[in-house]
């Protein structure tokens, strides 16, 4: 029988787990609200939708990204990956290679990168900090190497014609994106693997012993992350019509990895949604509109980005105490 | 009488034709669109659009409002920041690409939405903006590598020359570079022994003269594609015993591009023997006053706007007008 301690140490730690889960609601609602009457031009079809655009690759990344972090690791190469994928497939176009084959190309370079992450991380144990670092610099110096720099141009027009097309009005990576997320997010709660997923993350060994495949869990986690890189990419190509080597620079990883954290994932392990992900890759694209529909210093987005992403993780950290 | 009629109208139209084309707009709203703004001579352009807006807006009673935004030399960051321009209906857009392909897609964007579009400094290599203002890359490196033949040939040396080249994504690096191998061949004052690529990173700039310095003792001259960062070369001169100033017999030999704050240092000491400037204050001159024309109507065609520079030597360098190097610190 629990202890009048225990039981407001458990009631403590309820809280600040459902503080986890509503913060990023409310902060979005918030922000939303405070902005919809103070800033012009921020409340119009035309930039709502225009966030949603910009945060769409985001939100493939994050998803990627989100996966990785409830196993309790992390990759910093998705963005890196991402690059190398859109620049693999958007040469084959270039080249005059069908369309759909080089978005298979992307998600499979995508796919790639990730295993190779995940057999050093499951199969040879290394710190998936350090492996993903390293597959970062790999993915960005081969950007460099096979573009001589030069970014790849004379994508087919019809595959910038169907990526960027509209259904019922709305941009098609936003419908991609919804429909994948719900989909993921379904998958992990209703699913084997997805129950999996939650359990290495809660407690790697435990899971091992009660007979869950710890590493192919963790191989199929960074491969799944690869996978979004690759979707990430055809987004993010198509939007700019070519594939540049700096797509993946080290400032989006502090994106990918904020749009996760502010999404109410745990950097911990154990716990953390998709939806939520894709949440704060809407809410960490919002900050960067509205300060540049506010007018204000570029510097000023470092800096409000930066500490929105340690409160969450102060909240985050403060729930696991518990 | 018919005669009459169409004499009448056709001064009508022109003087409509004319009245629409230059009739300058009461307010002008330019959105400006920077790739990053790591460095000094960012601030000073942006310092000095204002400024010259201010007094084009004095004389004329234009009205303008900058809105600024940076992309922290992301692609995507920019394409979104300049949705964001396009989406408070700005007149003018003004972007420092940071990616040359990838900045075709906004200008696209740009001109669907009826908003003229400027790029600066660098170029689109795809879609064509409304006007492109920028250095004159290539005079730039011409006047001064031949500056620095004649300087050369003055003291009766053949350069054995280290290029330190810049970031070959950028266009300027791609000519400054063919500049200096043209007057190379056409002068055969110097033979370019080694070229290192920067990539405009001052870690690169540092290791790889002195790289150059190990492979190659003998070189007795440097070309240095952008001086922004000239205290990593001296430091990598001096680690080698061979940062002397003119005069010295050990002095090496430097013909630099921009006079930037640091180049203007290491020129006013007499360590830079020749360098063309990169005038901050005119190329916003010149943007501003491309913007009021599109904004006033105008076609400009596509057309490249492009300002010369002027040779600095250390013994003109602190006479030249409006060098942005002495007002700015790195």
């Amino acid at each position: 029988m629990a202890t009048s301690t225990e039981a407001n140490a458990l009631a403590k730690a309820e809280r600040d787990r459902v503080l986890g889960r509503v913060l990023p609601i409310a902060l979005f609602v918030a922000i939303v609200a405070f902005l919809g009457f103070t800033v012009n031009h921020f409340f119009t079809v035309n930039n709502l939708l225009n966030i949603l655009m910009q945060s769409s690759a985001l939100g493939f990344m994050a998803i990627g990204m989100t996966a990785v972090l409830i196993t309790g690791g992390m990759d910093l190469s998705i963005p890196a990956v991402m690059a190398l994928s859109g620049i693999l497939g958007a040469m084959f176009m270039r080249a005059g290679g069908n369309p759909v084959i080089a978005s298979l190309i992307m998600i499979a370079v995508g796919m790639a990168g990730g295993a190779l992450n995940g057999l050093a991380v499951a199969y040879l144990r290394m710190i998936p900090f350090v492996v993903t670092l390293s597959t970062q610099a790999i993915a960005m110096g081969a950007c460099v190497m096979i573009t001589n720099s030069v970014s790849v141009l004379g994508l087919t027009p019809s595959f910038l014609d169907v990526v960027m097309s509209r259904i019922l009005g709305i941009p098609t990576p936003i419908v991609a994106l919804a429909l994948v997320a719900a989909l993921v997010a379904v998958l992990s709660q209703r699913s084997i693997f997805g129950r999996w997923l939650y359990a290495v993350g809660i407690n790697a060994e435990t899971a091992r012993v009660s007979g869950v495949p710890k590493k192919k869990v963790l191989l199929g986690t960074y491969i799944f992350a690869g996978l979004f890189a690759g979707l990430a990419a055809i987004v993010v190509t198509a939007r700019l019509a070519s594939a540049s080597p700096t797509m993946g620079q080290e400032g989006v990883v502090l994106n990918v990895v904020g749009s996760a954290v502010v999404g109410g994932v745990s950097i911990y392990g154990g716990s953390g949604s998709f939806a939520g992900a894709v949440l704060g890759a809407v809410i960490i694209t919002m900050i960067s509109n509205i300060m540049n529909m506010a007018h204000l210093s570029y510097y000023a987005t470092l800096i409000v980005k930066g500490l929105v992403i340690v409160a969450v993780v102060a909240i985050d950290s403060r729930s696991k105490k518990a | 009488m018919k005669v009459k009629a169409i004499l009448f109208l056709a001064l009508a139209l022109t003087v409509l034709g004319a009245a629409s084309v230059t009739a300058a707009p009461k307010a002008i709203t330019i959105g400006l669109s920077w790739n990053e703004k790591s460095h000094s001579l960012i601030q000073a352009w942006q310092d000095y659009m204002k400024a010259y807006s201010d007094e084009v807006g004095a004389k004329s009673g234009i009205t303008f409002t900058w809105i600024v935004n940076v992309a922290d030399s992301d692609p995507s960051q920019q394409a979104s920041n300049i949705e964001d321009l396009i989406n408070q209906k700005v007149d003018v857009i003004i972007a420092r690409p940071h990616d040359a392909a990838a900045i075709g897609a906004s200008i696209t964007a740009a001109h669907k939405a009826g908003i003229k579009f400027i790029t600066f400094d660098r170029k689109s290599s795809g879609v064509k903006p409304d006007v492109h203002v920028g250095a004159d890359s290539t005079s730039q490196s011409i006047t001064t590598s031949e500056a620095f033949a004649a300087i050369l040939k003055g003291k009766g040396i053949k350069g054995k020359a280290i290029e330190l080249m810049g970031d070959l994504r950028d266009m300027n690096a791609v000519q400054r570079s063919a500049g200096w191998h043209k007057v190379e061949t056409a002068k055969k004052q110097w033979a370019t022994v080694i070229q290192v690529p920067t990539e405009w990173n001052p870690e690169k700039f540092m290791t790889g003269t002195a790289n150059a310095l190990q492979a190659h003792p003998e070189a007795n001259c440097m070309f240095v594609a952008s001086d922004f960062c000239f205290s990593a070369v001296e430091t990598a001169l001096k680690n080698a015993d061979r940062w002397y100033p003119i005069g010295n017999p050990k002095h090496m030999y430097i013909a630099a591009q921009d006079v930037n704050p640091q180049g203007y240092e290491a020129m006013k000491d007499g360590y830079i023997d020749v360098a063309t400037t990169y005038d901050a204050y005119f190329h916003a001159m010149e943007l501003v006053k491309a913007a009021v024309r599109l904004a006033s109507g105008e076609n400009l065609g596509g057309k490249d706007i492009l300002v010369q520079g002027r040779v600095a030597t250390p013994d003109n360098v602190d006479k030249l007008p409006n060098m942005w190097a002495k007002e700015y610190k790195d």
